[in-house]
């Protein structure tokens, strides 16, 4: 599945959050909306930051929040949730400012979202530079079309 | 490097479902480059300190957690997922220390 694609647009732009586990909230929120996952997933993506450490951090100024299929994913999908001032993990790759959430029914359905993410992730500077100057929706989804495009 | 078996590397993550999947697919390119033959099998938090590896490649807080009580060899603690490079030359190292 196309990253835009498994996006939807499910795309959040918020200036500021009280803490990390709000804004794991908001992201899992935009993902049960849409019936990809029952609410116990979002519970489950925050517990597991809790429980685990802030791993889901996984470059600099990006975390992808989580949970097992089992934890009431239904469908295979993504959200994005922009925190234009940072938000912190307590993770080596603080402040974190771009959010990709995802879903996910087995343990192979995402993986070719992963290599896209991982052509995103190849540009976490950019991605993080991108939170502060881009303002809307529609100006995220042509950016996230062009990098996806340009890489290999 | 045709003889030898290959090396045992986990690539690990709080669950096993994505960032783990995300690792192995890197660690895989990079030893296939290498001409390092692996295998290489993804675990969560749980089941990634009982395997006996070669390797556990994870993040910072996964690594420091394993360090205390992992059966692998080496543990590689990668901070930044999507550089390519940070990957690349802390798996070879350890590659290097498991020969040395």
């Amino acid at each position: 599945m196309d990253f835009l694609e498994a996006l939807d647009g499910r795309i959040r732009i918020l200036e500021r959050v009280g803490e990390w586990a709000e804004a794991v909230r908001i992201s899992g929120e935009l993902l049960a909306a849409d019936g990809l996952v029952a609410p116990s997933y979002v519970e489950h993506m925050i517990q597991t930051c809790q429980e685990l450490g802030p791993y889901i951090a996984i470059a600099p100024g990006v975390a992808i929040p989580h949970a097992r299929p089992e934890d009431g994913a239904k469908g295979l999908g993504l959200s994005l949730v922009v925190v234009r001032e940072g938000v912190w993990f307590g993770s080596h790759n603080d402040p974190v400012r771009v959010l990709i959430a995802f879903a996910t029914p087995d343990r192979s359905a995402h993986i070719d979202l992963l290599r896209q993410l991982a052509n995103l992730l190849a540009r976490a500077g950019d991605l993080t530079q991108a939170a502060a100057r881009l303002g809307t929706p529609e100006e995220w989804k042509e950016y996230l079309r062009s990098i996806l495009q340009d890489s290999p | 490097m045709s003889g030898k078996p290959p090396i045992r590397v986990v690539a690990a993550c709080g669950l096993g479902t994505g960032t783990a999947l995300y690792l192995k697919m890197t660690v895989e390119e990079i030893l296939r480059k290498a001409g390092i033959p692996a295998v290489v099998e993804t675990a969560d938090a749980t089941l990634a300190p009982t395997i006996t590896a070669d390797i556990i490649v994870t993040g910072p807080d996964l690594a420091e957690m394993f360090r205390q009580r992992a059966r692998a060899r080496e543990i590689v603690a990668v901070t930044n997922y999507g550089n390519k490079a940070e990957i690349q030359e802390k798996l070879l190292a350890a590659v290097r220390r498991l020969e040395g």
